[in-house]
């Protein structure tokens, strides 16, 4: 969020103050990010204390993870000249508060007045206009209301004459509240103005405001309800802390109500012994007001942003995402999921299907058949070649078929162990492997360079030749998933971008069958499979192989879903 | 006669009765600046004027931290107040104060005269000399406040001292044609009503006409004293042209207490308004002074019945002689 929050006092010595900033620092891969060697001219070094914050563990640790300390332009470009007594004094010129948001590359940072001159400029005169000129708008009062009226009616109601001389008077609290206010020269503030108890201040009460200062008027009034409870919050808070100080301090005092007050006055005197100098830390009874006030600054200037990254997710997660995300890191780079230019690639790994599925047609039609096959059903593919990168891409390029939780891929292994029988059914390995002879659903295929050496990264199957050596028998009738992929393949006119969508399109309208047929067996466990078939509509028995093979990419949370649905029917919904 | 009609053709033009038009910008209002350093009483005179609070319970008056403003309005009492709090220049830019001191008719700048106020002096002598390079027609007023702390000797003094230093302190600003009056006063007696009739009179336009109608008042009727009150404020608008005693004053503040008290208590009418144009009080002293309070019933609406008090130097009920309005009231309360 472009905007900074700031606490500030009216204090009796010396009027508006800014006690308290909390400003957002981006990084915006300047130089200065992190303490490495500054290569730009600027003076080096921040005037955040390093010491102070070393001393937290971890976050020395992550210092020394590689994470930079903090981020953005962390120099002090004002330094604070005004008078100040105690009571307009929170961090003064030295340390101050941080907190790194990591993903986020931003540092939020405490201090007693910001660290620019614009943002400084422009939060006291939010400061100056939130306490002494601006007031919010009168609460719905009946007396404000009556008092309005006499001034517009002649025929006075219900008021004594005493009353109706002086119009528009407001208490001072009721002049308390949000506002929003503002210009494009000093920018736009969002202000909330409350008091908060001290014994021993004039009238038993100190003025303060929170303020909330951006460029960005629309900022403001689209967060307005947000900031408001945010603001509100943190002000019932201040002031549920300042009543328990009040009231004990004011405990063992005699209240002015009681007994004659002209008799009294000498002894009111004394004890209205005014302290000007009293902190925030003294009224609230709190030593560490600061850092909390800090932690509820950062996160009101934080949640707007999260809550964005939250609306880029919104909607059904696909069980590919589900999956994803349960998958360890490791899975995800060796599948490829995760890539800087994620888009490159698949429209790599398309590409090179595109080419296997063109030259296994023309030299049999029945061999792309077979391999698709093969794959959708989770039957065992093996490929030959002397280079690995080859294999790598073959079985990549193949995977686009399957689901991403039922990628069971391994893209080079220099023996066919017993193992691989069971583990893994797309395989990787050098040529004449060692496979046995007993497993007969078994493709093999061997990819015959044409002697050209690729790099790791976009290698292509073009110049190779594929051939087949070991064809599993194959069945009357193929899976209703291979005529459409065999279909989409071999189109000339599906472009790359196409082929992805509508890959992916049919991979999650099988999905869904899958889930269906998941779910039906959980709750009907006693029905047979083709009792099952015949309740989902548009599979056919040839599916049945593809359908269970499928069940395996469905995510563990939505099976844990459906599970729990089931034995608890009334708790939960079905998960789309 | 023809002149006499136009003269008073031309009077009614010129001297308004009543409330502002609606109509009427508000800005045309004149304002009444309140300045001075903190905790030097410009809240606490606010409020014990214009809002009855009680002077004891100013102790417990909060810091002011906005620049408040109050509208004053009747039938010839009509300014602003402004109140600047002492921590902040009213001279700040971002203040407006060109806008602020265009419209200002009265500059009052309070003093404590129980602290320091050397400070004070010279922040007054600047504000002083910037208001009136802004606006030459203000009226600058000096009110040396907590004058109840001081002895008889010492107040005077100090009013001295004050009024020497302001003026050492201008002359080395180089402004030399500035007026500036001087008050002693203090909230917990009258002298401080005394001396805020005195600032908002110089803002009354009509003053000359109604201390002349005053004057004539007082011949025909057999009047040794009369003034105009705003009942509200205990200010008095306007007075006869003899020479005000304190002690007079502070009568009249109090009579007006009394009649207010006791009238809230009885005299109640179909809007429970305890003190309408139909209303009039005679209190009767020991000696042989008798006071008779008229709501003076006239101009357009309830705002701006005023309460008008008449002192009489013989024994006699007037108020069957003295006006109409007498006659027809309908309460009368005699003490």
């Amino acid at each position: 969020m472009q905007a900074v929050i700031a606490l500030c006092h009216f204090c009796e010595n010396h009027g508006p103050r800014v006690v308290m900033t909390c400003q957002p620092m981006r990084d915006m891969d300047l130089p200065a990010t992190s303490l490495s060697p500054s290569t730009s001219s600027a003076p080096d070094g921040p005037t955040i204390p390093v010491a102070q914050i070393q001393r937290n563990s971890e976050l020395s640790q992550r210092f020394r993870e590689g994470l930079p300390l903090f981020y953005g332009d962390c120099r002090r470009s004002v330094m604070d000249t005004e008078d100040r007594c105690k009571a307009c004094t929170s961090f003064g010129n030295g340390p101050c508060l941080l907190s790194n948001d990591h993903p986020n590359k931003t540092s939020y940072i405490s201090s007693e007045i910001a660290f620019h001159d614009r943002v400084y400029d422009r939060v006291k005169s939010a400061c100056l206009r939130s306490l002494s000129c601006e007031v919010s708008a009168p609460q719905k009062n009946s007396q404000q209301k009556r008092r309005e009226t006499v001034s517009i009616n002649s025929q006075p109601i219900l008021i004594s004459p005493v009353n109706c001389d002086i119009i528009f008077e407001r208490s001072p609290d009721e002049a308390d509240g949000n506002m929003i206010f503002g210009d494009n020269d000093n920018g736009f503030c969002f202000s909330h103005t409350f008091r908060l108890q001290d014994a021993k201040a004039r009238g038993r009460l100190r003025l303060f405001s929170l303020n909330v200062v951006s460029n960005d008027l629309t900022l403001l009034t689209s967060h307005f309800e947000f900031l408001r409870r945010a603001l509100t919050t943190i002000k019932e808070q201040l002031q549920g802390m300042a009543s328990l100080t009040y009231a004990r301090e004011t405990s063992t005092e005699i209240r002015p109500e009681h007994g004659s007050i002209v008799c009294r006055m000498a002894q009111f005197r004394r004890e209205i012994a005014i302290d000007t100098g009293r902190n925030l830390e003294t009224i609230t009874g709190n030593d560490n007001i600061w850092t909390t006030l800090h932690r509820q600054m950062m996160w009101t200037l934080r949640s707007p942003i999260l809550s964005c990254h939250d609306q880029v997710m919104e909607g059904v997660p696909t069980q590919d995402m589900l999956v994803m995300m349960e998958l360890d890191a490791a899975s995800i780079v060796e599948l490829e999921l995760h890539h800087p230019n994620q888009h490159e690639v698949s429209m790599q790994q398309l590409s090179n299907l595109k080419q296997i599925a063109r030259k296994l047609c023309d030299e049999n039609e029945i061999d792309l058949d077979l391999l698709i096959k093969q794959v959708v059903t989770g039957n065992q593919v093996i490929v030959e070649s002397a280079d690995p990168s080859l294999c790598r891409q073959f079985l990549l390029a193949v995977s686009n078929l399957l689901p991403i939780g039922c990628l069971k891929l391994s893209t080079y292994k220099e023996y066919y162990t017993q193992e691989s029988i069971h583990r893994f059914t797309l395989i990787g390995g050098p040529p004449n492997m060692d496979i046995p002879l007993d497993l007969d659903d078994v493709l093999v295929l061997c990819i015959i360079s044409n002697g050209m050496i690729y790099g790791d990264e976009n290698v292509s199957l073009r110049g190779c030749r594929i051939q087949v050596k070991r064809r599993p028998a194959l069945l009357e009738k193929c899976p209703q998933i291979v005529g459409r992929y065999k279909k989409l393949l071999l189109d000339s006119e599906v472009v790359d971008t196409v082929l992805e969508t509508t890959l992916r399109s049919t991979r999650e309208f099988w999905m869904g069958k899958a889930k269906l047929f998941y779910q039906m067996q959980k709750q009907i466990s006693q029905a047979g499979r083709t009792e099952l078939m015949r309740f989902i509509k548009g599979i056919n028995n040839e599916d049945f192989d593809v359908v269970s093979f499928w069940q395996e990419g469905l995510s563990k949370a939505y099976k844990d879903h459906v599970l729990a649905t089931i034995e608890y029917p009334d708790e939960h919904s079905v998960l789309g | 006669m023809s002149d006499n009609s136009d003269v008073e053709v031309e009077d009614e033009e010129e001297y308004k009765y009543g409330l502002q038009d609606d109509s009427e910008p508000q800005d045309t209002r004149p304002t009444v600046v309140l300045m001075g350093q903190k905790r030097s009483g410009k809240t606490s005179i606010r409020k014990v004027v214009f809002q009855k609070m009680s002077p004891n319970e100013t102790m417990f008056v909060e810091s002011t931290a906005r620049i408040t403003k109050d509208t004053v309005c009747s039938s010839f009492i009509n300014f602003e107040t402004i109140e600047f709090p002492g921590q902040m220049c009213p001279f700040d830019h971002t203040l407006d104060p060109v806008n602020t001191f265009k419209k200002c008719g009265a500059l009052l700048f309070i003093i404590d005269a129980q602290d320091d106020y050397t400070d004070a002096i010279r922040k007054m002598a600047d504000y002083f000399a910037k208001a009136y390079r802004i606006n030459s027609k203000i009226k600058f007023e000096v009110f040396v406040h907590k004058a109840d702390g001081l002895t008889e000797e010492n107040r005077v003094e100090t009013k001295f001292e004050v009024y020497h230093a302001v003026k050492e302190e201008l002359k080395e600003l180089g402004i030399k044609d500035l007026q500036v009056t001087y008050h002693l006063t203090s909230i917990y007696d009258h002298s401080i009503f005394e001396a805020f009739s005195k600032v908002v009179q110089n803002l009354v336009r009509q003053l000359p006409t109604l201390e002349r109608l005053l004057d004539i008042f007082n011949q025909g009727s057999n009047v040794t004293k009369s003034f105009l009150f705003d009942i509200s404020s205990k200010i008095y608008v306007a007075t006869d042209s003899l020479p005000v005693e304190m002690s007079i004053y502070e009568l009249c503040c109090d009579m007006i207490d009394v009649t207010l008290d006791i009238s809230s208590i009885y005299g109640s009418g179909e809007y429970g308004i305890p003190f309408d144009e139909h209303s009039a009080a005679v209190i009767k002293l020991k000696k042989t002074e008798s006071w008779s309070f008229y709501s003076a019933k006239s101009i357009d609406s309830w705002h701006s019945s005023r309460l008008c008090a008449v002192r009489t130097s013989k024994s006699r009920d007037i108020s069957n002689t003295t006006s109409p309005v007498s006659r027809r009231a309908s309460k009368k309360y005699s003490t």
